[in-house]
């Protein structure tokens, strides 16, 4: 499932070949209204194909966050479709939203991704909770294997170190087996050497485990980490890269920068 | 600079007054209580203390028996009289007998009037029939007519004391100012034969004559300095007498109004440190650019001063507009004689000084705690306020100390109750404050038992919003504890009233059973008139009949009604002079009458405190709530949904509710049978174990609906908050 991408695929149709986990279909969303009214998304068409690992990047004010709350139910579109799998997010009501995110998306946030007043074990097992099933525990011990925080399931949020938090809400978004993972800047608050650690995880989620990733991040080291690189620009789809290292994702920004100065 | 600091918080409070209005809602509670209870208490006094001045302004001057030796009382009104410048003198009786013949045999004030002259109480002459001479005539007030059916012509029997009832005949229906009481008049000469007591005698002065020289020569011709005194002065003690009992009634109601405050003031103490924790960046703000400690505090200590004031100010007005607001709607339903009302505005003032400064004591330790956070905070993010593990060491020890404090008042209670029973109940008291000051500095050790007991149920009723409620508030044990404390406080008051009236219900019946071996009583004259009437009730196949001295007891014969039996009995003892009938069941309806009304009253009391204490869960869940925003997201993100978010708060109410409850519902039944104790009423003591469960589930679904609000607003957050920042 993970072979490399063909050469010279079209930048501007990232990855169609492929069956899609999630589709965006010409997505607006204006925030505000009347002179104050900001075109957050203006169209966004894009299919991000399963178990791949996917990163939204793009400048300061192109939308990646506001297409990532979209893309996960978070937030409601202006007009335009979201589809996951076949279910069209904008027809769900807040209750099915709800159970939506709850089994069939996975979150990473970049901060405050865990309840202070749970353990690990038990933000691990929330969702499965809410859902009131039983959580599944010897996937459950896998993943905490996995991402080795088997010594830290009884200690609280406050007792953790960020890169530990981390890895606890990455065994909290596997657990259900979602259809797709949202990893909105997760490397944001950590060190380098524990960003790298959990880059290196989510990546392994989608080589071993099959897993979907959409990562929103500014930091081309952390879309290297990507199968591929979506850029947004000014609410749209402005190409992609596959196959991303870094100095190839900062020189596709920087000719991003400057289309937007107007070359 | 202080006005700086102060200046910056403010501008606060102004942004958003609804904090301040939140923050001070319990201070409202209470401040409209305190304030009601004083315009009600002057109005009450005023309109009492007009009404208790029973002595007419034709009296110049009174003769106090009391002031007499006993053999010195004989013929007073003879002896008055013929005092140079008297133009009468009259004396008055009072008897409290025993009446029947009109319903029920029930307790009748009866008093003496001269009928006539310038000395009669009565303010108009008789609505029907002739004013009473003769020694077996009564006249009877329009108000107990009215109750009764009394009617000129019919008879009565009056039993007092240990005499044979006597039989009179009702000539007249006189005005008369009862309040309530049902009441006849009759002549000083009838009342002197009833063997009326003598509480005074009324003298009228012949023209020109000085009130007071009058007096001194009354008193000298008595050979007592002080029998007599003049009219206006014996006006002006019945006066203060009827205000004093006013007084008396306030200083308990006062009492009431002071736990509420005191409630108020832990809701206030709890709301503060929660705002000041979600300013804390604010706070650590002002210390970075130069705030010293004691600015932080004095900008705090302001900031209650202003919510201290715009609270209790709120409360004034309320109960001002709810006074006027009764009295115009009393007025508009036909009760014209409701007095106006008295508003004493120096004591408003003074309830508001009051508010102000419990909300000023309330803020100091979170004031203190705010001006504590360094300023390195502006940088960092604010955490869950009142978190964080209690010393529990320190607290187990302060409390024991104090429950030690509180077990010791409690014994030294029941020592003095040998001496006095008003002292015995303030000790009693004492030490409810006491041991109410040991649960609040235990409580936050006790919230980490509560969740363990109370967590597995309500995960497995509530399932995950149960468990996060759960987790939810052992995250926060002091704010936690200090709701409970408050709400056990109202439910302690509430259940050891209950325990009270329990008790007292208990004794009654064991005295009305004592009373009464049979169902209906009847008391005769003498032995034979008894044996006459046994024989003649007992030809009616209804009725079960025994003679027994000058008494005959009556039950209803098998598979007779009550009804029934009391028709026969009614029918067979009509014919018989003197007999006087008294029914278990009226005395018994008369004793649940009478509780019914103290319950009443006493639930209006401690309902205050009740009040102030879920409006302290509402407002406490709704701070909660809006600290908990980001959390909030988060859970909606991962799939709680909104139903989810709305039970998870009512849960958490509903677990601060139980906690209380079960606190409250135990040490209030302590207190109240040690109260019963020391009143010596242990003998009768009875636990309403129904009563009080009812009173624990009742709380829990009262806190749970105090969540509502919050609950809703809750159930709002939007998933995205979970990403934005706090």
């Amino acid at each position: 499932m993970t072979g490399p991408l063909p050469p010279g695929a079209d930048l501007r149709a990232p990855s169609r070949h492929l069956r899609p986990a999630i589709r965006a279909v010409d997505l607006v969303k204006v925030h505000g209204r009347g002179d104050a009214a900001v075109r957050a998304l203006d169209g966004v068409d894009l299919a991000v194909p399963a178990a791949r690992f996917t990163a939204i990047m793009g400048p300061s004010g192109s939308g990646k966050s506001t297409l990532l709350h979209l893309l996960a139910g978070l937030d409601n579109a202006t007009s335009g479709q979201v589809l996951l799998g076949d279910t069209e997010l904008g027809a769900c009501s807040d209750a099915q939203l709800t159970a939506l995110r709850r089994d069939r998306i996975g979150f990473v946030f970049q901060a405050f991704n865990l309840l202070p007043q749970l353990t690990a074990a038990q933000n691990i097992e929330l969702p499965a909770r809410l859902a009131g099933r039983r959580p599944d525990r010897a996937w459950r011990d896998t993943l905490v294997g996995l991402l080795g925080i088997g010594d830290r399931l009884t200690h609280r949020p406050t007792q953790l170190s960020g890169g530990q938090q981390q890895r606890v809400a990455v065994a909290r978004a596997l657990l259900g087996r979602p259809e797709v993972v949202f990893a909105d800047e997760p490397t944001g608050n950590l060190d380098t050497a524990s960003g790298h650690e959990l880059l290196h995880l989510l990546r392994t989620s989608v080589r071993e485990l099959g897993q979907t990733v959409v990562m929103v991040t500014h930091d081309p080291v952390a879309a290297s980490f990507a199968d591929e690189v979506v850029l947004l620009r000014d609410g749209r789809v402005a190409g992609s890269v596959p196959d991303p290292r870094p100095d190839s994702v900062l020189s596709a920004l920087s000719a991003l920068s400057g289309a937007r100065a107007g070359i | 600079m202080a006005a700086g600091a102060a200046g910056a918080l403010l501008a606060e409070t102004r942004r958003r007054p609804g904090r301040l209005l939140l923050t001070g809602l319990a201070i409202t509670v209470a401040t409209v209580f305190a304030a009601g209870t004083l315009l009600f208490g002057e109005t009450l006094r005023s309109y009492l203390g007009a009404t208790s001045v029973e002595t007419p302004d034709t009296v110049a001057a009174v003769v106090m028996p009391d002031r007499l030796p006993e053999d010195a009382r004989a013929d007073l009104d003879g002896r008055v009289s013929s005092v140079d410048g008297v133009a009468q003198a009259v004396e008055l009786r009072e008897l409290y007998p025993t009446v029947g013949g009109a319903g029920a045999a029930t307790t009748w004030r009866v008093t003496s009037d001269p009928m006539t002259g310038p000395l009669t109480r009565l303010s108009a002459p008789p609505v029907r029939g002739t004013l009473p001479a003769g020694l077996d005539e009564v006249a009877v007030g329009e108000g107990t007519a009215k109750r009764t059916d009394l009617a000129p012509g019919d008879t009565v029997t009056l039993s007092a004391g240990a005499g044979a009832p006597q039989t009179v005949t009702v000539t007249a229906v006189v005005p008369l100012d009862d309040g309530g009481l049902n009441s006849l008049v009759t002549t000083p000469d009838a009342m002197s034969a009833l063997g009326g007591f003598l509480e005074q005698v009324d003298v009228a002065a012949d023209p020109g004559v000085d009130p007071a020289e009058l007096a001194a020569r009354i008193s000298a011709a008595l050979g007592a300095p002080d029998a007599a005194r003049t009219g206006s002065e014996q006006r002006a003690a019945e006066l203060a007498d009827g205000s004093a009992s006013v007084s008396a009634v306030l200083v308990g109601v006062g009492v009431f109004a002071a736990l509420a405050l005191v409630a108020a003031s832990v809701i206030v103490a709890s709301t503060f440190r929660i705002v000041l924790t979600q300013r804390r960046t604010q706070m650590a703000l002002l210390r970075c650019v130069g705030a010293r400690r004691g600015q932080v505090v004095r900008a705090v200590l302001a900031e209650a001063v202003v919510t201290g004031l715009v609270a209790g100010a709120l409360g004034v007005g309320l109960a001002l507009l709810a006074g006027y607001g009764l009295v115009a709607a009393m007025r508009a339903s036909g009760m014209q004689d409701v007095p106006g009302l008295v508003v004493w505005w120096a004591g408003l003032a003074g309830v508001l000084v009051v508010a102000v400064l419990a909300t000023v004591l309330a803020a100091l330790a979170p004031a203190l705690a705010a001006a504590r956070i360094p300023p390195v905070a502006a940088l960092g993010v604010a955490d869950a306020s009142d978190a964080g593990t209690p010393r529990a060491g320190r607290r187990i020890a302060v409390a024991a100390v104090l429950a030690v404090a509180a077990g010791g008042l409690a014994a030294l209670a029941l020592g003095v109750a040998r001496t006095s029973d008003e002292l015995a109940m303030l000790v009693v008291a004492g030490s409810g404050i006491v041991a109410f000051g040991a649960l609040i500095v235990i409580g936050p050790v006790l919230v980490r038992g509560l969740v363990a007991v109370a967590g597995r149920p309500i995960a497995a009723i509530g399932g995950a919003s149960g468990r996060l409620a759960v987790a939810n508030a052992a995250q926060v044990p002091r704010r936690t504890a200090a709701t409970i404390s408050v709400l056990a406080l109202g439910v302690g008051l509430t259940s050891a009233l209950l325990v009270g009236v329990s008790s007292v219900r208990a004794g009654a019946e064991q005295n009305i059973a004592e009373m009464f071996p049979t169902d209906v009583v009847v008391a005769t004259g003498d032995a034979e008139g008894a044996a006459a009437l046994a024989a003649r009730l007992a030809a009616d196949p209804r009725l079960t009949v025994r003679a027994d001295g000058p008494a005959v007891f009556v039950d209803p014969a098998p598979g007779v009604a009550e009804d029934e039996a009391r028709e026969a009995v009614e029918q067979g003892a009509s014919g018989a002079p003197g007999a006087l009938v008294q029914y278990a069941g009226d005395v018994r309806d008369q004793v649940e009458e009478t509780l019914a009304i103290a319950q009443l009253i006493g639930f209006g009391l401690v309902g205050m405190t009740a009040l102030v204490a879920v409006v302290g869960v509402g407002v406490t869940l709704t701070l909660s709530v809006t600290e908990r925003t980001r959390e909030t997201g988060l859970l909606r993100a991962v799939g709680l949904s909104r139903r989810g978010v709305r039970s998870m708060v009512a849960w958490e109410a509903a677990l601060t509710g139980a906690g209380a409850a079960v606190v409250g519902a135990v040490l209030g039944a302590v207190y109240g049978a040690l109260g019963m104790q020391v009143l010596g009423l242990a003998t009768s003591l009875s636990l309403p174990i129904l009563t009080l469960t009812g009173l624990v589930v009742g709380v829990v679904v009262v806190a749970a609906l105090a969540a509502m609000a919050p609950a809703v607003r809750a159930g709002r957050v939007p998933p995205i908050r979970a990403l934005q920042e706090a």
